[in-house]
């Protein structure tokens, strides 16, 4: 009875699900796919699979933080704390992108970091100041392009770094690193009209700001 | 009035300025839209606005972070991996809330309903025996005031006190005491009571004969110590109610209710 065919092909057609829903909410995604496996590999006590990590995000978490905390200790300690978090908190990942959830950590970090410099003001955003760094230039870059897009640059950072934090975060997780609405609000535990609200807003007041630079990036 | 829209539509200052970021971020939709596009093709500032938006969006992506290099390496050394290493509390919190335990809200909720409703039950049925006692305790501690004073006189005034001027007719020998009704509801009620309500009733009383309230063997309320005695057992039936086992039970089912609720929530807030 139990060798027949028919019920053969009933198994077959019902299989048991048991595989783990985290590992298959992105199975297209070889990016994806590479990040659950390193977490999973790290929360069974791999810590070079936890590092792999850390090497694939920390240029791009420290990017992200950098614009919210224009700082270059703060934000790296900020990025820092971020991946600590991300390690003592590894059995909390509940699927979805591995890259969204760090960004999120990094975020909440961030916000921290502002929220403790609010509390005790020290000279804002020194970094800004400082001319030592340029943007790379291409071999074959005009000059005056070069020292217009240096211009350019500073002066949409400088506008940045006066709004609001949360008007900051929404801009620069929307327009750089191009999250879209509903993952902006999950990962800073807002409704998707806020998170709209805030990107109008913050657009608005980095034009205000801008207002009589107007010119650097008409045209 | 046709004026007055004229001028409005021409004020950029009374422009929706949000509605113009809205149709930059490419959010808006059917009427809203159209209206957007409407006030950036009827007014010249609405359109420099809309273009200014893109513009500061496209600026926005490109812009380079204000520091580029990034300062030192972030990866974790073995000593920061074993130093975050959850450990004791943490760890237990890790298991109660990790996602595994999807029960654990649940069930911390139920515990903690469970114990609330223990103890409310168990106490306003504790509370609804005590207040049936209590007049018998307030009683007996009245008659024993009654029975505390040595004469018949004064017992027999204390009577008439306590009856409402049938004290006189008593003494008088009058007829009983039709004039002075006795009062149904008497404070101080003392062990005369049912003496006053046979006055007030027209029996014959007696009550120069009638004795003091004895005091019954056994007849806690009748006697002064044993109705002290009582209060306090009664009080002390109380407490022990409070702290009877199947209390501690409840109390401890609600703290680990909410210890759970808590520990779950802990668990569940994004980290940092």
């Amino acid at each position: 009875m139990l060798d027949s065919p028919r019920l053969r092909i009933a198994v077959r057609r019902d299989p048991l699900i048991v595989e783990d829903l985290r590992s298959t909410t992105v199975p297209d995604d070889p990016v994806q796919r590479r990040d659950l496996i390193l977490l999973e590999n790290a929360r069974a006590g791999d810590l070079g699979a936890f590092n792999d990590l850390v090497v694939s995000y920390q240029d791009q978490l420290f990017a992200l933080v950098v614009r919210m905390v224009p700082d270059r200790d703060q934000a790296s300690d900020c990025v820092q704390e971020a991946f600590f978090s991300a390690y003592r908190n590894l059995a909390g990942f509940r699927g979805g992108s591995v890259k969204s959830w760090l960004h999120r950590i990094a975020i909440n970090a961030a916000m921290d970091i502002q929220r403790a410099r609010k509390r005790r003001p020290v000279q804002p955003y020194p970094e800004l100041d400082d001319e030592s760094w340029q943007p790379p230039a291409g071999t074959d870059a005009d000059p005056v392009t070069t020292a217009l897009t240096t211009e350019r640059h500073r002066a949409i950072n400088q506008a940045l770094a006066a709004i609001t934090d949360d008007q900051r975060a929404a801009i620069v997780l929307f327009d750089v690193e191009g999250f879209d609405y509903a993952e902006i609000a999950e990962m800073t535990g807002v409704s998707l009209g806020t998170v709209k609200s805030r990107i109008h807003r913050g657009r608005l007041a980095l034009r205000d700001r801008l207002a009589d630079r107007m010119d650097l990036f008409r045209g | 009035m046709s004026q007055e829209s004229d001028v409005r539509s021409t004020s950029h200052d009374r422009h929706d300025r949000m509605l113009i970021a809205a149709l930059a971020a490419g959010d808006l939709t059917g009427s809203e839209r159209e209206r957007a596009i409407a006030l950036t093709r009827s007014c010249a500032e609405c359109a420099t606005l809309h273009d200014d938006l893109l513009a500061l969006a496209r600026a926005t992506a490109a812009a380079p972070p204000p520091i580029a290099i990034r300062p030192r390496d972030f990866t974790l050394t073995p000593a920061d991996a074993a130093r975050l290493r959850p450990a004791g509390w943490r760890r237990l919190v890790g298991a109660v809330s990790s996602w595994r335990s999807v029960a654990s809200r649940p069930l911390g909720v139920g515990l903690a309903t469970l114990g609330l409703v223990g103890l409310l039950v168990g106490n306003i049925s504790l509370s609804f025996g005590s207040a049936a006692s209590a007049p018998a305790v307030t009683t007996g501690a009245a008659g024993a005031a009654g029975a505390a004073p040595a004469s018949s006189t004064e017992r027999s005034r204390m009577a008439g006190d306590s009856v409402g001027g049938t004290y006189k007719d008593v003494t008088t020998g009058g007829p009983p005491a039709t004039q002075y009704p006795a009062p149904v509801a008497q404070p101080a009620a003392s062990g005369y009571e049912n003496l006053g309500a046979a006055i007030a009733s027209g029996a014959p009383t007696g009550i120069h004969t009638v004795p003091p309230p004895q005091t019954a063997p056994g007849d806690n309320a009748a006697t002064p110590p044993a109705a002290a005695g009582d209060v306090s057992s009664t009080r002390d039936a109380v407490t022990d109610g409070l702290f009877r086992p199947l209390n501690l039970l409840f109390g401890a089912a609600i703290v680990l209710g909410i210890g759970i609720i808590a520990v779950s929530r802990l668990g569940r807030r994004p980290p940092i």
